[in-house]
């Protein structure tokens, strides 16, 4: 008998569409915005998948559906093989414990009139933790993420953007999850900073054995950190690929135009760059066809009638594009 | 050996803020030249000071905001001696400037057409009608497509890429031979990025403005600019043509930045961050600033403030370790430069 491993999460046709209302009392539906258009993807226990894109690609949102801080308008999100897309929050808070979110901007997600302690045992006390466990396991995360026993009594208004970071990790660790959902958890800190919590990402999922959605928009960061890596454009995944063969060898237009606009601290390099022009169209209205035809270099008369399915190209990658070849 | 004087020549610029913790320094003895026609990247993480050292070129600082000392000479005067009438006709005329987030930049209630001739009708004296003429070839020279129909649009029915192409033009109107551009990309998705830099960089090739770029982004700087400033805590650390500062970065500090960038075509297993962080500017350390977060750090790094030492052709540091831990007298520094 085979055993087909079963992934940690399972996202099937996954998708978000958010009303655009008009009317003198925003009560006429006037369309849709349609951030996230049928997502599919996979990530296995321990194993971190890269999503990146341009603002509006719906790689966010992606993140927040999964941790279900939104409500999915369709699709299925198969955590250890249960749905929990359309659960509601009574069913989803015994399982919350194991899918967590660190969010971009440390100081906008902490509480600034708790304490860090306070912040690290408010999902112990949701989670009916005794009080004596609450304790010890306060002092083991701020010591787990390079913060002093003595940190636990300050504001976060005390610490630096990238302590606090380091306490929006903890915090998020405070129930040992199997998935943590980073949504751009360095952009907001300096590069020097950058790598230290990139650093102790790595080690906290070696040792956890984490799983993490990592949203970026830092295709460097992305690379370093991630195994697969999913590329998003206009609400849809164009291309999925282990790192080193996407960064190698991109299958779609749209992902070697992104990774050739990168610019690199690698003065005088060749390189050959394709200038993509125009802008990313509105989600609201995307275009007919393969969305990214309006500024594909490659688009032929096929794509802006038949929208490509994101079509497997063997060794693990895939790609949305009727020209890619396997 | 002099060569022609540089356009704009920055010397031992200091300028401090009031805050309610008293006064901070936050440029602290800045010095740097920039030629006709080239750019200079200015680099370093935020609170360095980088942008206060461009805001203060125009004098743009804010109001809590003291030049200590210092000079800024541009164009054979001082502006920081200029009166204010003199220093409003170098903005927007002799020098643009180009900041990070157009859309607080742009003036929302007036169209991009009205903002782009505003300054032609003030510095060049140029017609209403005339004006609105010269902002049409200016927003197709930056590439924005229909160029007249969009005089009439207003910031917000912009992109955030069209938006930073307006601000560009506005900047350019007056044909500058200066412009400042502060994090001109930050706010920008890189395949926009790359469309504003080369924007940029043709202007740099067409009409020989010379460009100050300030950037947190090697990648940048790597990219764009001929020779870089790195900045920490209100200093300048490292100053060379790029192709040396990126072949070997003399500064540990520099050394640090560029050994933290995950690369792009290699596998890492840990990335060589810098410990530490930024010391606040009211509490800046005594000696080198950085020696609380350097690697290579001894003793005389916490007493001695290194000065900027010239190490090899057309690369400076500010770090003693390449002179055995000691200051070297001031004989020995003219041989060095």
């Amino acid at each position: 008998m085979s055993v087909a491993v079963e992934p940690l999460l399972r996202v099937q046709g996954l998708t978000k569409h958010f009303p655009i209302r008009k009317g003198a009392f925003g009560l006429r539906p006037a369309g849709a915005v349609r951030a996230v258009d049928g997502v599919s993807f996979d990530i296995a226990g321990g194993e971190t998948l890269g999503l990146v894109g341009e603002s509006g690609c719906g790689k966010s949102t992606t993140g927040r559906l999964l941790v279900r801080l939104l409500e999915p308008t369709a699709g299925r999100i198969l955590f250890n093989g249960t749905d929990i897309a359309p659960m509601g929050q009574r069913r989803l808070r015994p399982l919350r414990p194991q899918f967590q979110i660190i969010a971009q901007d440390p100081y906008g997600s902490l509480n600034p009139r708790m304490r860090v302690e306070e912040i690290l045992r408010e999902p112990m006390q949701v989670a009916g933790m005794p009080a004596a466990n609450q304790a010890r396991r306060t002092r083991e995360l701020l010591d787990r993420v390079g913060l002093a026993p003595g940190h636990a009594a300050r504001f976060p208004h005390e610490f630096s953007g990238g302590q606090r970071q380091r306490i929006a990790i903890a915090r998020s660790l405070a129930l040992r999850p199997r998935l943590v959902v980073c949504d751009e958890p360095v952009s907001a800190l300096d590069v020097s900073v950058q790598a230290q919590i990139i650093n102790l990402l790595k080690d906290l999922q070696r040792e956890m054995g984490l799983a993490y959605l990592f949203v970026a928009h830092d295709l460097s960061v992305v690379r370093h950190i991630s195994d697969r890596v999913a590329v998003m454009y206009l609400g849809r995944i164009v291309e999925v690929a282990p790192k080193r063969s996407l960064f190698a060898a991109p299958k779609h237009p749209y992902t070697r135009a992104l990774l050739s606009a990168v610019p690199v601290p690698r003065p005088g390099a060749a390189r050959q760059r394709i200038m993509l022009v125009g802008d990313v169209p509105s989600p609201a209205a995307p275009p007919s066809g393969c969305r990214f035809h309006t500024r594909c270099p490659q688009a032929q008369a096929v794509c802006r009638v038949d929208d490509p399915p994101l079509r497997d190209l063997g060794a693990g990658r895939a790609a949305a594009c009727h020209f890619a070849d396997p | 050996m002099q060569q022609a004087e540089p356009l704009l020549s920055v010397r031992d610029l200091r300028v401090a803020f009031d805050t309610q913790r008293g006064r901070v320094v936050a440029v602290d003895g800045v010095s740097f030249d920039l030629a006709e026609g080239e750019t200079l990247g200015i680099v370093g993480e935020s609170g360095c000071g980088k942008s206060v050292t461009a805001l203060s070129i125009l004098r743009l600082a804010g109001r809590g905001a003291h030049i200590l000392s210092g000079s800024i000479r541009f164009g054979g005067r001082d502006l920081l001696t200029l009166s204010d009438a003199e220093i409003r006709a170098v903005r927007g005329g002799e020098i643009g400037m180009v900041f990070q987030e157009p859309m607080t930049s742009l003036n929302p209630v007036f169209t991009v057409g009205e903002q782009i001739a505003e300054p032609l009708m003030r510095h060049r004296g140029l017609s209403r009608r005339a004006a609105l003429d010269r902002a049409a070839e200016l927003l197709d020279t930056v590439g924005i497509p229909m160029a007249r129909a969009r005089l009439g649009s207003y910031p917000h029915e912009m992109s955030g890429g069209m938006r930073q192409r307006v601000m560009i033009a506005m900047a350019l109107s007056c044909q500058p031979r200066l412009l400042i551009a502060d994090e001109p990309t930050t706010a920008l998705d890189v395949t926009v990025q790359a469309q504003i830099l080369e924007l940029l960089a043709g202007l740099k090739r067409d009409f020989g403005t010379a460009i100050m770029l300030i950037t947190h982004d090697l990648g940048v700087v790597a990219e764009f600019a001929q020779r870089a400033v790195v900045m920490y805590a209100g200093r300048i650390v490292e100053r060379a043509a790029v192709t040396e500062l990126f072949r070997q970065p003399l500064h540990p500090y520099a050394e640090g930045l560029l050994a933290s960038i995950p690369p792009m075509d290699e596998d890492l297993e840990r990335l060589r961050a810098i410990e530490g962080t930024v010391p606040r500017p009211d509490a800046m350390p005594p000696g080198c600033r950085f020696a609380p977060r350097c690697p290579q750090a001894r003793p005389p790094c916490r007493t001695i403030d290194p000065p900027l030492l010239g190490l090899a052709p057309d690369h400076e540091a500010a770090c003693i370790a390449h002179t055995g831990y000691r200051i070297p007298s001031v004989q020995q520094r003219e041989v060095a430069s």
